[in-house]
């Protein structure tokens, strides 16, 4: 494989796992959106660094960056203490100012250098293995070190607090009982999430990390029931996501980051349908299980209420008041399972049928 | 006993969350000019059951009948009072805009309420004794304060029945007695008064009669037959403790302190 | 000054960026007691796909990619519809909250629409008319036509007469949707007019604020209007009158200085307004709310110098 090729793809994979991480615990804790709004939250940062210190590659560029994501997070909560705006509202506002400061910035000092719409919305991850350093002989790119580093911060982080932040998600009350710091521990984390943010940002653009942020783990939500599960799976749906679109903006000749927004964005539309337990189809086939249940168990008891021995059709049928569909389906499969007899145009429960009446709280939990 | 057409008749009304029964085959008849609490443990389609009714939640089965006519044909009768916790208090109107809410079903869309709607809800903050509050913000009335407009807006519908979701919650003591004097008021006016209620220990102050629910209906009728300790262990699904009430409970004031209202386990 | 009045392309840019304020303010307004903030974020992201679908058909049955906003206008309403009813339908659906549902649709809608807005850039053969195209993002009042103008107006015109015809059922809808629906009305319908309104109110000001932006226009002003009265009726009137003045001064702003984006320059105005508002509106603002904080201290101790033998006249509450 050509070392650039292979250079890149290894960039997208350890963005994508590294997105994925953090989207999980936004997604679990309701968040998702703070995604959208730190990528553009950031921006502001990496201008005034970049105005400063007229370096790309300058380490200043994400330690700015991540503190301008910091500044929207607290300039967020500060709004929200007051009671006066709603807190969604707060969110909107914040971000949308800070991403027009950083634009009106960039215009003003930036023109005819490398940062334009196109690369604060696109990055420019195709271009992004170019710049390489020396490590132990190897040129590896500049991106992909730190990168990998974000991602290992990350894991640190991760393994380190994972049944703190288990716990802080779940009840901030009672882990702040137990003398965990709640409050701490999320801005922490917000900030790991801010510089991830600023590190994917400058390779995959904004759209991307949103996109990475949100899609997989919001797939991986309903495809994994605990939280360990949800961090793998999320994971392998980004770098899943990352290779596909990658590989569709090689064909389509353009910058990958459309691209593999959109596959990530269509392996989330899958997953709603097709997950296993979670999806739309296996949770129709759930209920209309279940409602095929209630409904014979509710002809029981009307059955059982109404008339001890037997009653004419017409009569039960009104008195349970479903459609005609309904009523005849419920009542044959009764019958099929010899809880009820049909005698000509009268309806009476068997003693078996009797038995199932008088017991429903097993079968539908009451 | 004479045929009297019930204000609310329920039949057969079973509601469904994702296939998870919260009411099951409930009947249930409420006669006109009744105060009835229902009573039930957390989880036991109280409020469900309220909004089955009036169409709020789906219904997978059942049939409710309000004076006789099928309710869909009949939605201007009920009158009804949402938790107080269910709407965003720091909503930009006035207290005579939310009690003027109430007159909204009957002018019908587009129609802008007029000089006679807002007498209609003067009239009733006067009742409530809210009038002074009209033109202030709704956010700045008391939690009590805030329940007696809810009530208000449910009077300008000037319905028969009226239904309410847990009206003392989180009011004082002392607003709690104004409210129920306001209901008894409104039932002795011939009104049909259906009330969620939490409470056990104020159930025989309150009430004409009862309905102990817990998914289904485990009894109804006058407090003095459908409040036994035996039905209440029933619906709370474990034994009371210090409680030995039975039907001659009125004579006899039962000690309910230490009953456990939201408990329902042994 | 003068000369800047009397010029055809900035009276146009002016009024369209007015006008577009006035409305996204007014419907703002909704969004924000909804607390349905977000949905304008995504709307706006949404409606690129759409402007990229729409431009590519005209392109596929004319020869030419058309730019008029009667073209685009009609996609990004069509987009940003779309991804507001899948949002709700995997909220139905799924376990997943209204967060996610929003986000993901926002990544998938723009996702798609930057591939495709990249594609045509790149296309070979050449599109015609694409140029321009990636205004979009980041908004360009001065592209404005006339007829642009009267696309903006026409259904700015209509989603204000809408939201005042229908206004009774939208306030009580928006502050209790079960009472709403105890009364009888109906609330799907109710929903998918107030989505309507907010969604028109999003697609009109995409062109010259650009959609990554949209949300500050839709939001900041309901926000900043909300601090200064306790009535919807003014509540609205104050955004769109907030939504107006940031929309003409950022246009103005723009026009003066060459290198100020719109957009930005126009979410920043908003930004001041905001802050003005939550710092010193009457009643409310933190200003206030200090002073008040230090009357009542005051108070406080003078009262427990005067009388420290008043008795418990309050009973206790119950729970």
């Amino acid at each position: 494989m050509d070392p650039l090729v292979f250079w890149t793809l290894m960039i997208a994979i350890t963005t994508a796992v590294a997105c994925a991480l953090c989207g999980v615990y936004l997604v679990v804790n309701h968040e998702s959106m703070v995604a959208e709004a730190l990528s553009h939250a950031v921006l502001p940062g990496i201008i005034v660094a970049f105005v400063i210190f007229q370096d790309r590659s300058s380490p200043w560029l994400i330690i700015s960056a991540g503190l301008s994501g910091l500044l929207m997070v607290w300039l967020v909560q500060t709004i929200r203490n007051t009671r006066l705006v709603d807190g969604d509202a707060a969110l909107g506002i914040v971000f949308s100012a800070l991403f027009s400061v950083g634009i009106i910035a960039a215009s003003q000092n930036l023109n005819n250098t490398h940062f334009h719409a196109h690369c604060i919305i696109d990055g420019n991850l195709a271009s992004a293995a170019l710049q390489t350093v020396q490590l132990l002989g190897v040129e590896i790119p500049r991106s992909f070190l730190v990168m990998a580093s974000v991602l290992v911060a990350l894991l640190v982080f991760i393994l380190f607090f994972y049944k703190e932040m288990k716990l802080a998600m779940f009840d901030a009350e009672l882990s702040q009982s137990f003398g965990f710091r709640p409050a701490l521990l999320h801005l922490g984390w917000l900030a790991l999430v801010s510089i991830t943010t600023v590190a994917a940002f400058e390779t995959v653009g904004s759209i991307l990390v949103v996109a990475l942020m949100i899609a997989p783990p919001a797939a991986g939500f309903l495809l994994g029931s605990r939280l360990w599960k949800m961090l793998v799976i999320s994971s392998l749906v980004g770098v899943f996501s990352s290779l596909v679109g990658f590989q569709a903006g090689y064909v389509l000749n353009i910058s990958p980051t459309g691209p593999i927004a959109t596959v990530a964005g269509l392996v989330f539309l899958v997953t709603v349908v097709f997950a296993p337990r979670q999806g739309v189809l296996a949770k129709a086939r759930l209920r209309q299980r279940q409602r095929s249940d209630l409904f014979q168990q509710l002809l029981l008891a009307r059955l059982k209420r109404d008339t001890p021995d037997a009653v004419g059709v017409r009569e039960l049928s009104d008195s349970v008041t479903w459609t005609d569909q309904q009523f005849r389906r419920a009542l044959t499969q009764c019958k099929n399972k010899g809880w009820v007899t049909e005698d000509g145009a009268t309806v009476g429960l068997t003693e078996q049928g009797k038995q199932v009446a008088d017991s429903p709280d097993e079968t539908l939990a009451l | 006993m004479p045929e009297v057409t019930p204000a609310l008749k329920i039949n057969g009304l079973t509601v469904a969350y994702d296939s998870i029964p919260v009411l099951w085959n409930v009947d249930l008849s409420i006669n006109p000019g009744v105060m009835m609490g229902v009573v039930g443990p957390n989880g036991a389609g109280k409020s469900t059951l309220l909004k089955a009714v009036l169409g709020v939640v789906p219904t997978l089965a059942g049939r409710t009948e309000v004076l006789g006519k099928r309710f869909t044909k009949n939605r201007q009768q009920i009158g009804y009072v949402p938790q107080r916790t269910s709407v965003d208090w720091d909503f930009p109107t006035t207290v005579l805009d939310l009690v003027t809410m109430g007159t909204y079903g009957s002018l019908g869309w587009v129609w802008r309420p007029g000089a006679k709607q807002r007498k209609q809800a003067m009239a009733a903050l006067e009742r409530f004794e809210l009038a002074e509050f009209a033109k202030r913000q709704i956010g700045e009335l008391s939690g009590g304060q805030q329940q007696r407009a809810f009530l208000a807006r449910a009077l300008v519908q000037n319905a028969p029945i009226y239904f309410l979701d847990e009206p003392f919650a989180g009011v004082d003591a002392t607003t709690e007695k104004a409210i129920v004097k306001l209901l008894q008021s409104l039932r002795d006016e011939g009104k049909t008064i259906v009330v969620v209620h939490h409470d056990l220990t104020t159930i025989c102050d309150y009430f004409d009669e009862i309905t102990l629910i817990n998914k289904k209906i485990i009894s109804t009728g006058p407090v003095s037959c459908a409040f036994t300790a035996n039905l209440l262990e029933k619906t709370y699904g474990g034994p009371i403790k210090n409680c030995g009430i039975d039907c001659g409970f009125r004579d006899a004031p039962v000690e309910l302190k230490g009953l456990p209202a939201e408990s329902n386990d042994a | 000054m003068l000369d800047l009045l009397s010029d055809h392309t900035f009276r146009t840019v002016f009024l369209g960026t007015a006008g577009i304020g006035a409305v996204s303010g007014a419907v703002g307004c909704f969004a924000y007691l909804r607390r349905q903030s977000l949905i304008g974020d995504v709307v706006a992201h949404s409606s690129l796909l759409g402007i990229m679908v729409f431009f590519l058909i005209s392109y596929l049955v004319t020869g030419e990619g058309n730019k008029s906003l009667f073209v685009l206008i009609p996609g990004a309403l069509v987009a940003g519809t779309a991804a507001l009813l899948l949002t709700r339908w995997i909220i139905a659906e799924t376990r997943l909250k209204p967060d996610s549902g929003l986000g993901v649709m926002l990544a998938i809608f723009f996702g798609s629409g930057i591939l495709l807005l990249r594609w045509v850039q790149r296309a070979t053969p050449n599109i015609p008319g694409k140029r321009g195209l990636e205004n979009y993002l980041f908004g360009m009042a001065a592209a404005m036509t006339e007829s642009d103008l009267w696309m903006i107006g026409g259904l700015g015109l209509f989603s204000i007469l809408l939201m005042l015809l229908v206004w009774k059922e939208f306030k009580v809808f928006t502050f209790d949707p079960v009472f709403t629906q105890s009364l009888g009305l109906n609330t799907n319908w109710l929903d998918t007019l107030l989505l309507m309104m907010m969604v028109i109110g999003i697609v009109i000001g995409i062109q010259s604020v650009g959609v990554v932006l949209m949300i500050a226009l839709l939001v900041t002003p309901a926000s900043s209007a909300r601090q200064w009265t306790g009535s919807l009726g003014a509540m609205v009137m104050l955004a769109a009158g907030f939504g107006a003045f940031c929309g003409g001064m950022g246009s103005l702003i723009s026009f003066r200085w060459s290198n100020m984006p719109t957009g930005p320059v126009i979410v920043l105005v908003a930004t001041s307004v905001f802050l003005f508002s939550l710092i010193f509106a009457p009643g409310r603002g933190l200003v206030y709310r200090y002073a008040r904080r230090k009357q009542m201290a005051r108070e406080a101790r003078l009262e427990h110098q005067l009388d420290i033998d008043v008795g418990e006249n309050q009973t206790g509450g119950m729970g």
